[in-house]
């Protein structure tokens, strides 16, 4: 007998496009990097300086309407050029995104898109055209991966940025393919700032989702400063790979090796998603079993105190919570329909969502 | 006290140049692209934007902002966010309430007029030569002097691919039709009474013969539509109404999962026949209420929080070519994705 079921069915629709482009929700705060193995690449990547900028883009707040206007005139000019260098990929049962990086075709993603070496990749341009190509390396420790489209171009691409030059606050442009390429629609852009740039990861307020994996994070001056990787809940829990896990293993991306191990230790877990709130966070959904759950958190709920401490939006919320470890208790603070609440969380240990 | 100042003086400057020199390793909250120091700047934006925002309240619960476009008590919002029957009230800037109703509807952009007896209200100015470019600055009016939140264009304007309603159960074919395996609790299924067993013969009054066929038919209506059903259980033919829900209610997947991360998504978000993306990151209570540029010109007015990344608004260029019609009462028909026109609950036309 033909069953037809309406959950399979719409479940089905969603997965094809993202199954293995979708984001990681990993611990930013990650342990001390282990020391990379120093080796100075032969062939270099395609590095650029960052070319002096004029004050009203690097002010760390604009100067009224003036300043938002040469911040707009910029990305104006900029628009066209970055979305002509931004590809969506489609290897194996996956989408994910990328950016060409030289005239000739190399390609940067994220290697939960790419997943191995020598695989068939296409690439399919703003435009609609269709190429193919092949992967190459890939870092899985910190989430890079090379790629290469065939043939010899030339190409529209984008320089890599020096990893020095990106700092906390810089401007920056993500463009991606959100829910993997769609027809009739560019790459999506959205604007926000550095807000932390480590050795290890770049984390900016500009909002991702599966489909954006690969995908670039540019400058103000056009440069590429990551690639987009993984998310967690709160809007400013945007990650990126930093640039430095291209350069510095240029020579062995190119040759195709595979190497590391994607950083997965124990991580606290609360077991909420949330939105900003005013006085601290509210609860939009409580995941079952989990100790915010078995706490006795509600949907609907307002976090305002944690341990005792008065706080603002998701992120610092989570930010705490990242500081403990799993077994560790937290006191919540919480308005549930206007009456003050108190519950003692017991964090429990994940990997993630 | 000239010296006290001095002093000051060079400790900021002294702060500034190590700020400089090794910025902090955190941005810190209110320097977020929609943190309260960048909102700041967009204060003379929406000085006169804010004065044209209302808040609607629905039997006292805030649910979105609407525009004023007429001076003399003509409100625009969103429709799906307003029930038509309850108690709507509009909180002007200045404090003031004023009790409203609704007047005119267009399903598909998902607009409602409403009206309220006031005159002399300030009006929204519209840009609506030219649409704002890809990347460039919009802010999202509320009724205070900083906008709510603020971001850029992402996607030009499109049709906004239809959003399908979901009843919730699984099914399996019948002779007579599509018999239910499962009802999913807290959906439009449970809720219309329907019970494991239960043969689903009609839907909004096309017969249904194998499950594939309800389940295609039922697609074509929104979440939030209300479609009569035909139902027999144990013989006994009766019927009963569903109210669609939205497949993200019940289902939970990675792309469903990660679009709500961060916070909650419109019920009706999708289905817009015209429509830009931006990536102001709103709540759905904040949408319905006018979009500016940098010159505090009405560019749009903000219609779903469709997830993680996009916010949509219907452009000012359709909304203007709208506004009489919507005035004079008119109903818009729904989009063609609709068979059979089920309508809402009956609506207030009168005073």
């Amino acid at each position: 007998m033909r069953r037809v079921i309406e959950l399979a069915l719409v479940a089905g629709v969603v997965t094809v496009v993202q199954s293995s482009a979708a984001l990681l929700a990993a611990d930013p705060i990650a342990p001390p990097p282990p020391p990379l193995p120093r080796q100075l690449p032969v062939p270099k990547a395609p590095v650029v300086a960052r070319p002096m900028q004029p004050s009203e883009l690097t002010r760390s707040v604009p100067r009224g309407v003036k300043d938002l206007l040469a911040i707009q005139k910029r990305v104006r000019l900029l628009v066209g050029d970055l979305s002509e260098a931004t590809v969506g990929l489609r290897i194996g049962n996956g989408a994910g995104s990328g950016v060409i990086i030289s005239r000739d075709g190399y390609v940067l993603s994220a290697a939960h898109v790419t997943a191995a070496p020598n695989r068939p990749v296409t690439i399919i341009l703003p435009s609609g055209k269709i190429l193919k190509g092949k992967t190459l390396g890939l870092n899985k420790e910190f989430d890079a991966s090379l790629l290469k489209i065939d043939g010899k171009g030339p190409f529209p691409f984008r320089p890599l940025a020096r990893p020095q030059d990106v700092r906390t606050g810089d401007w920056c442009l993500a463009l991606g393919h959100p829910g993997g390429y769609q027809r009739n629609r560019r790459p999506v852009v959205r604007l926000g700032r550095v807000v932390r740039a480590e050795s290890r990861f770049v984390q900016t307020d500009c909002t991702l989702v599966g489909g954006d994996s690969g995908g670039p994070l540019f400058d103000l001056a056009g440069n590429v400063i990551g690639i987009h990787s993984r998310i967690g809940a709160p809007t400013s829990w945007n990650f990126h790979v930093p640039i430095r896990a291209y350069t510095e293993n240029w020579g062995r991306l190119l040759a195709g090796k595979s190497w590391g191990r994607p950083q997965r230790g124990r991580k606290p877990v609360l077991g909420i998603n949330g939105a900003d709130h005013d006085q601290g966070c509210t609860v939009t959904s409580v995941q079952p079993n989990l100790p915010a759950a078995k706490a006795g958190v509600k949907t609907g709920d307002v976090i305002v105190r944690i341990d005792g401490m008065a706080f603002q939006g998701l992120d610092s919320l989570f930010d705490h919570v990242h500081r403990k470890k799993p077994g560790d208790k937290l006191k919540l603070s919480i308005r549930r329909m206007k009456q003050p609440v108190e519950v003692i969380v017991t964090l429990a240990g994940g990997s993630g969502p | 006290m000239t010296g006290y100042r001095l002093i000051t003086l060079a400790a900021v400057l002294a702060v500034s140049s190590i700020v400089e020199a090794a910025p902090p390793k955190r941005l810190p909250r209110d320097l977020y692209k929609s943190g309260t120091a960048i909102r700041n700047a967009f204060r003379p934006v929406v000085s006169g934007s804010s004065k044209a925002t209302v808040t609607i309240l629905v039997n006292g619960h805030e649910k979105a902002l609407g525009a004023i476009v007429g001076s003399d008590g003509w409100v625009l919002t969103k429709a799906s966010q307003i029930d038509a029957a309850a108690t709507i009230t509009c909180r002007l800037k200045d404090g003031t309430k004023h009790a409203a109703h609704h007047v005119g509807l267009h399903p598909g952009y998902d607009l409602a007029m409403l009206k309220l007896k006031a005159t002399g209200l300030p009006v929204i100015e519209w840009k609506s030569d030219r649409d704002p470019l890809v990347g460039d600055w919009l802010a999202t009016s509320g009724t205070g002097d900083l906008p709510l939140a603020v971001g850029v264009v992402s996607i030009r304007r499109r049709r906004i691919p239809h959003q399908f309603g979901f009843l919730g159960i699984a099914f399996d074919d019948d002779a007579r039709g599509a018999r239910v395996t499962r009802v999913m609790p807290n959906s439009g299924a449970s809720r219309a009474g329907l019970l494991q067993n239960d043969v689903i013969t009609t839907v909004a009054g096309i017969k249904v013969s194998v499950g594939r066929e309800l389940r295609d038919h039922i697609r074509k209506f929104r979440p939030g539509e209300i479609l009569p059903l035909r139902v027999m259980r144990k013989q006994v033919e009766f019927d009963t109404f569903a109210r669609l829900g939205s497949p993200s209610q019940h289902l939970q997947n990675r792309g469903i999962f990660m679009n709500k991360l961060g916070g909650q998504l419109s019920f009706r978000r999708g289905g817009f026949p015209d429509a830009f993306a931006h990536d102001t990151v709103l709540k759905p209570e904040q949408c319905g209420g006018p979009l500016v540029d940098l010159e505090g010109h009405a560019v749009g007015i903000n219609i779903a929080r469709e997830g993680r990344t996009e916010s949509h608004a219907i452009p000012a260029k359709v909304i203007v070519g709208l506004l009489e019609d919507l005035k004079a009462g008119r109903r818009f028909a729904a989009p063609v994705t609709r068979l059979d026109p089920v309508d809402p609950p009956p609506v207030p036309l009168a005073h």
